[in-house]
């Protein structure tokens, strides 16, 4: 029987100003589901997926994955924690405008472990790219930078990966092409979360969450 | 993989790495130019002061003999001694012996002039113009076995109107100081005939030497009430064979002091002391101290704008890749390997910067030397090494701040979009 991967426990976060991101958020993902988190904007969404991501800490609760409490992790454990562990997709792709797309996978290598060309090449030909491995982002279709995104998140072989929108700024047929490629590496057996506006995006999903001010509405 | 990210990071931002390299570029010239120059600024200023004569007096120790008891003085009494003249190539066997630049024996002896009422008595002063001097024991096989020294050498502020004495045998030439021409309506070419008289009370004693004008000595000192010839003539004249009074010596002192000189020309010459002209040499020493802390502020100021200039730059560029930063930390990157590239482009920064600052610096130095000097000012590549390491020091130091910047930067403000 699939086990949780992730146990969120009555998590709040409350930045500086006051204002109230999360509020006492319990949440468990089991491992291999492709969660879905849509809420409107400033509902709490991309701090929940900053704080799983290990990117951002909780002002109190604590939140397991595979075992580990990264609440009391300190910040190179969580940088470690991230990398062996997190891949990230974001809606704005960032890649690094003066690596290649080969590049952009090989840097994740690097500061992974160790480099290894053939193992990036391998990542971008799953996402269909063995034709533009030495092209800029700049000289890279929003599509493309966004399967250049996905290699990189996995090229370090997580078992989770997070995805901040990742068809938010991409047409409907690149857009079904990413969704594809991330449908595909969930039956690999990659735990998806997945933050989306988008209600037809949601039905791909085994689980969708709604959150609305910082809670979790169904 | 490191090398590459570098690389690329560097060559992407060519401007803004130019800036940061440029100031890197002036510090490291003003303080090639200003370290080349002063390596070579105590050694041309001391060239430059020894223009304005000796700056030791060595005269016969038994010259001052002081009378008295402890708590009585009865002042002091003189008794003429000489110093041998066969002595004097002792002088250039010293250990300091490079930085004796000239030497030149003083005879000094009261002679008449004129007839009659117009009769007038002047001092004659022997000494070598250009002599060559044998040095018959030379402190190292290496040093040469003659030098050429003389009032000529150390004496080069002098106004000469006329010629100076060339023949170290010429023993009817004279150079005479601008008091004495005036006062006897001498020009150069003139001749004129000077008395000596050993015994003032016995006149048939009196001897009569014919003189030529050489040379019409201008100098505002004592030089211009005296008359100079030869040594070898004025020895003749007094019949004082191989003596002489006292020996003005022009020691180039920026390496040790010039009390050492004396003292080691004292265990040369047993007999002699050395006095040091102090006014000289504590204005030589003055005035040198003064530039090297004008030049050391100098190069403390363009390094401080140096730094400040790759500060603003690397400030500048860590604004601009926050979010390259943030990026690199959420795919794994510890902060140690974002110190590491920040601090990798500040080292680059640093070499390019200083290795180019020494090349316009040494043009720099150059320039200055000509300009303030009158003469050239060799490189000095042993400075290169200090110049990389303060130019690469300034850098990082600049950078401290930006990469403190840097490593605050949190991943998550990718995520956020910010």
């Amino acid at each position: 029987m699939p086990k949780d991967i992730i146990k969120v426990r009555n998590i709040s976060k409350i930045y500086d100003n006051n204002t109230k991101a999360l509020d006492n958020l319990s949440l468990s993902i089991v491992e291999g589901e492709w969660t879905t988190i849509m809420g409107s904007s400033g509902s709490g969404k991309t701090t929940l997926l900053n704080i799983i991501g290990c990117l951002d800490s909780a002002t109190k609760g604590s939140v397991h994955i595979n075992e580990t409490d990264i609440t009391r992790l300190k910040q190179n454990e969580l940088t470690r924690f991230r990398r062996e562990n997190i891949g990230l997709i974001f809606q704005q792709y960032h890649l690094v405008p003066y690596l290649t797309a080969l590049e952009n996978v090989m840097m994740a290598q690097f500061y992974h472990s160790i480099v290894n060309e053939n193992d990036a090449i391998e990542a971008l030909n799953r996402v269909r790219l063995s034709h533009r491995l030495n092209h800029i982002p700049a000289h890279l279709s929003g599509g493309e930078q966004q399967r250049v995104c996905i290699a990189r998140a996995l090229i370090n072989e997580p078992n989770i990966l997070l995805a901040d929108e990742p068809t938010g700024n991409l047409d409907q047929k690149n857009g079904e092409l990413v969704l594809n490629l991330i449908k595909d590496l969930q039956h690999e057996g990659h735990t998806i979360i997945l933050i989306t506006h988008n209600p037809q995006i949601g039905k791909i999903g085994n689980r969708v969450v709604k959150l609305i001010d910082g809670k979790i509405s169904s | 993989m490191f090398l590459r990210i570098l690389r690329k990071s560097l060559s992407k931002r060519k401007s803004r790495i130019a800036i940061a390299v440029i100031s890197v570029i002036i510090g490291a010239a003003i303080t090639t130019a200003l370290l080349s120059v002063s390596f070579d600024i105590t050694e041309k200023v001391g060239h430059e002061f020894r223009k304005y004569g000796a700056n030791l007096i060595i005269s016969q120790k038994s010259d001052t003999i002081e009378v008295g008891f402890p708590g009585v003085d009865f002042g002091s009494v003189t008794e003429q001694r000489y110093i041998n003249e066969s002595d004097l190539w002792k002088i250039k066997t010293i250990y300091w012996r490079n930085n004796v630049l000239g030497y030149a024996p003083l005879l000094y002896q009261v002679v008449l002039i004129g007839e009659g009422e117009n009769e007038q008595s002047v001092v004659l002063v022997g000494t070598y113009f250009n002599k060559d001097i044998e040095i018959i024991e030379p402190y190292s096989f290496e040093d040469p076995s003659v030098f050429k020294t003389g009032i000529q050498t150390i004496s080069t502020w002098w106004n000469v109107e006329g010629d100076w004495i060339e023949n170290q045998n010429d023993s009817i030439s004279s150079m005479v100081g601008v008091e004495v021409a005036k006062k006897l309506g001498l020009k150069v070419g003139d001749s004129y005939i000077i008395k000596y008289n050993n015994n003032p009370e016995d006149l048939s004693n009196e001897s009569t030497y014919p003189l030529i004008v050489k040379g019409i000595i201008s100098t505002d000192g004592n030089e211009d009430n005296q008359i100079f010839v030869n040594l070898q003539l004025a020895q003749n004249i007094s019949a004082r064979q191989n003596k002489v009074h006292t020996i003005q010596v022009s020691a180039l002192c920026n390496a040790c002091p010039v009390d050492a000189f004396a003292q080691e020309i004292e265990e040369k010459i047993p007999y002699v002391e050395g006095k040091t002209v102090k006014q000289l040499v504590s204005a030589e020493m003055n005035i040198l101290g003064r530039i090297e802390n004008m030049m050391f502020l100098v190069t403390i100021i363009a390094l401080l704008a140096s730094a400040l200039g790759v500060m603003t730059t690397m400030t500048t560029s860590v604004i601009e890749r926050k979010k390259e930063i943030g990026l690199m930390k959420s795919v794994g990157a510890e902060n140690k390997k974002i110190v590491a590239l920040f601090f990798s482009e500040a080292t680059i920064i640093g070499v390019i910067g200083g290795l180019t600052g020494f090349i316009i610096g040494v043009i720099i130095s150059q320039f200055i030397g000509m300009s303030v000097f009158n003469t050239s000012i060799s490189p000095r590549y042993e400075i290169i090494p200090i110049v990389l390491l303060i130019s690469v020091v300034v850098a990082l130091i600049a950078s401290l701040l930006p990469i403190r910047k840097a490593v605050k930067i949190e991943p998550a403000i990718v995520l956020r979009g910010e």
